[in-house]
């Protein structure tokens, strides 16, 4: 059920995106560059939320169901229900580093339109890799717990599958914070 | 430091003696048990004792999980939460096991077990049908005229029946009602219990009556029957109720009998225990080869343990123990065994797998990596105070079977006190947000060489410059497998020229950038290239395309590169790390001012949960993104795995841990 779900999930992430993108383009100059960098800010925060609370719920379902069953693999399961929750960090931790390097906390937060956008793309990429990263990394980690079920000496191996598709979460983060710290001229 | 040193062992004996045999055998723990192939197998079916034997086992083990099953309905073996990672067993001492083993009678335990459990679902539903009864009977309670009494009689005819209070009064008005008597026993939920009196002969008949005014008529003899010698409803009421309250005071003591008998839980795991080990031993012994009177057991042992195995069997007499090196060919088991230092690694490498008997342990390798990218990944002094900790404390509580992977954070966590103090996070920003100014800020600021938060580009670089050397590591070890493999040309050709190349490159590029002035590295990289291209070439025969292969070996180039990028990951989890954890400190530092007055309540609670949630979640990253740096970036330039582990013939420890 959750599988064939995934396209629906990154569909609306990307109906996000461009929505934020159109408003942006249509009314930034009337909103200014404060409003286009929270609305990066949140974007990251929330295509990342996304992606991680769709990923997590259905790996916890599973894992509960097997639970139930066994509760000797609870501990086994729990890292596995745990991993696709990383990306709603790093989602957060962009949108963090955003609103500290607008001046969001103390200090005058006076962005222009071009200010404005650079810090919206520079959310770009933990936004999206975060969000389609989580919904794969939550299938491997649902087959991973058959790892589990069936030979549960070997659940190491589980946890190690998932962690390939993470990758590329953690590289749109560093892509990010790159960006933020360096890219974008404030 | 390497892979543990197998001797093949042989064992012909009496085949009298085997089940012995077997269970010494076990006892030691030493020998690892294969399936006979050379003898080939006896023919299932002129084996028809041992069948017997199986289907025995077989069937006390289904009783044994029967009685458990019905005995965790009463009690429980208490584990704790922590007992849920850790999987601990509980225990059980040697004495303990031997007499319950000698004494409990598993048959006669599940004959009780399963009578009480009949009983209980009769009585369960014997209350059940008693209360319908009651339910039926209790609105007549009041009623005092013997049910036996009803019916049809010489000239009059007497019944009960309900029928809808609002009928009542409407219909009496168009039903003539001269012959018929009734009374009103009960109202309740809109309807009516009603008494009804009326001459037989005449018309209207009670049942014309009653259907007119949309009722039904009820007959409790069938309710009554048995609990009433007076016929009385009020009568039945209080023997059923008193045959209830004899039900329940039989489920009652069947309840509290059982509870005290399931008390005896732990005895039937240990005899779980028992029969599986005598069925797993009965296995075993199916599977080794036997002719009509002797019995041969092949198996593994290490070649450390192979007096031992001796001396423990040299109690038979009329045994012959082979030992013997192993041949070429065979699916020899691996141990791994490395100094006290090492072995927690033993964990990462098995996560992946064994590696083969004649291949080197990459334990010792990996070890310094992982040591070090799980301390960068993490990067925070406190954090691996608290790491380290954790795992003392946890060693020193817990008796685990398997304790790799809690000596092996302990480590990282020393690790991790160095980074994190090398990087300046001490649990994040702390001392800088609530400490400014006081001498642990100063200490902790003047012994940090890199700040990953404002400066994470020299972090960069030092992770991808360890990468390098992880993945150069790679492949000396490679080159040293190639040449301890007799391959010798081949493995400093092929392998030794890149180990020449990549440092000669690198220090080139830093010497192109002007850091260092010497042309020795040009001089380092062009030797490592020619040989590079030399071992390309070397094995095409056709001339015209020995350039091309020449040029076409530094393909790996690519694969090597795109290595060395993933190493990124470590400055993006040592962010991640630390920002969140500056994240943690800002909020509670925010929250003081937003709640005047009382905000520093909340500035520990907030820090703790904080800290602890990046502490975790973080952990788990690091050890994965570690791990996966070794399977796939390193074990990729060396390692081919796909080992049998060693296990030696040991007792069946599911459910309880015997201590001598």
């Amino acid at each position: 059920m959750f599988e064939g779900m995934i396209g629906k999930w990154v569909l609306i992430g990307c109906v996000l995106l461009f929505g934020m993108l159109i408003v942006g383009l249509i009314f930034g100059p009337l909103l200014g560059g404060n409003v286009l960098a929270l609305m990066g800010a949140g974007l990251a925060v929330f295509l990342g939320g996304i992606g991680s609370i769709v990923a997590v719920g259905a790996t916890g379902e599973k894992a509960a169901g097997m639970t139930a069953e066994n509760p000797e693999n609870f501990g086994r399961l729990l890292p596995l229900q745990a991993l696709p929750g990383t990306q709603g960090i790093y989602g957060f931790l962009v949108g963090f580093l955003a609103l500290v390097k607008i001046g969001a906390f103390g200090g005058v937060m006076d962005l222009d339109l071009a200010q404005g956008w650079q810090v919206f793309f520079a959310c770009v990429p933990v936004a999206v890799t975060c969000l389609v990263s989580a919904l794969y990394q939550g299938k491997v980690c649902l087959a991973g717990m058959d790892i589990v079920a069936k030979k549960p000496e070997e659940s190491g191996k589980s946890l190690i599958l998932p962690a390939m598709v993470e990758t590329y979460a953690v590289l749109g983060l560093l892509a990010s914070v790159l960006m933020i710290m360096f890219a974008v001229k404030i | 430091m390497a892979v543990a040193k197998m001797r093949k062992v042989t064992i012909f004996a009496y085949e009298e003696i085997g089940e012995s045999i077997f269970e010494t055998l076990r006892d030691l723990e030493i020998l690892h048990v294969i399936k006979s192939e050379s003898y080939g197998h006896r023919e299932r079916g002129d084996a028809e004792e041992p069948e017997v034997d199986e289907a025995k086992y077989n069937e006390t083990l289904s009783q044994l999980s029967a009685i458990k099953s019905y005995f965790e309905r009463y009690t429980s073996i208490k584990k704790s939460f922590i007992d849920m990672f850790t999987g601990a067993k509980p225990q059980m001492s040697y004495e303990d096991f031997q007499k319950v083993v000698a004494r409990y009678d598993v048959a006669e335990t599940f004959d009780k077990v399963q009578s009480h459990e009949k009983r209980l679902r009769e009585i369960d539903k014997e209350i059940e049908e008693l209360s319908q009864r009651t339910q039926v009977l209790e609105p007549w309670v009041d009623f005092d005229i013997p049910i036996s009494q009803m019916g049809p009689t010489k000239t009059c005819d007497m019944q009960l029946a309900i029928v809808p209070t609002r009928s009542l009064s409407e219909a009496v008005k168009e039903i003539p009602l001269e012959h018929v008597h009734f009374k009103v026993i009960w109202q309740e939920h809109g309807n009516s219990g009603v008494w009804l009196v009326g001459l037989s002969d005449e018309e209207p008949s009670l049942s014309a009556v009653v259907s007119a005014f949309g009722g039904v008529i009820v007959n409790l003899g069938r309710e009554v029957a048995g609990y009433s010698e007076t016929g009385l409803v009020s009568d039945a009421l209080a023997n059923i109720e008193k045959k209830k309250e004899e039900l329940l005071n039989e489920r009652n003591a069947i309840l509290v009998e059982d509870s005290e008998v399931a008390q005896n839980l732990m005895d039937i795991l240990a005899l779980i225990d028992y029969y599986l080990d005598k069925k797993n031993l009965f296995e075993i012994h199916q599977e080794v080869a036997k002719t009509r009177f002797t019995l041969v057991i092949e198996g593994y042992a290490r070649a450390k343990e192979i007096d031992k195995l001796r001396n423990g069997l040299g109690m038979y007499k009329d045994i012959e123990v082979i030992d013997e090196e192993p041949g070429q060919g065979e699916d020899i088991p691996v141990l791994l065994e490395n100094n006290a230092l090492v072995r927690p690694f033993e964990f990462v490498t098995n996560i992946y797998g064994y590696p083969q008997y004649n291949e080197m342990d990459p334990t010792p390798f990996l070890a310094p990596f992982f040591w070090v990218f799980f301390a960068m990944c993490l990067g925070d002094a406190i954090y691996g105070i608290i790491l380290s900790i954790f795992s003392i404390v946890f060693l020193r509580t817990q008796n685990l079977e398997d304790d790799k992977l809690i000596k092996l954070l302990g480590y990282c966590g020393i690790s991790t006190v160095f980074a994190g103090a090398l990087m300046g996070s001490w649990l994040g920003d702390l001392p800088k947000t609530f400490l400014a100014g006081t001498a642990f800020e100063k200490f902790t600021s003047s012994i940090a060489i890199l700040d990953p938060v404002n400066d994470p580009i020299t972090l960069l670089i030092v992770s991808l410059g360890l990468g390098i050397l992880h993945i150069w590591v790679g492949i000396i070890v490679k080159m040293i497998g190639t040449i301890r493999q007799g391959a010798v040309v081949d493995g400093i050709l092929s392998h030794g020229s890149w180990v020449v190349f990549l440092p000669g490159l690198i220090l080139w590029a830093v010497s192109q950038m002007g850091i260092i002035q010497s042309s020795v590295p040009l001089y380092i990289m062009i030797a490592g290239a020619v040989g590079i291209m030399w071992s390309g070439a070397r094995n095409q025969k056709n001339i015209l395309m020995k350039p091309i292969s020449a040029i076409g070996g530094f393909y790996s180039m690519l694969s090597y590169f795109s290595d060395t990028l993933s190493y990124a990951r470590i400055l993006a989890l040592g962010l991640a790390s630390a920002i969140i954890g500056v994240v943690v400190n800002m909020v509670s530092a925010l929250v003081v001012d937003m709640v005047p007055g009382v905000g520093w309540v909340f500035v520990p609670v907030i820090l703790i949960v904080g800290h602890l949630f990046n502490l975790l979640i973080n952990a788990l990253g690091s050890f994965i993104h570690s791990g996966r740096l070794q399977y796939v970036e390193f074990f990729s330039k060396f390692f081919e795995g796909g080992g049998t582990p060693f296990r030696p013939l040991k007792r069946v420890r599911k459910n309880v841990w015997v201590v001598e």
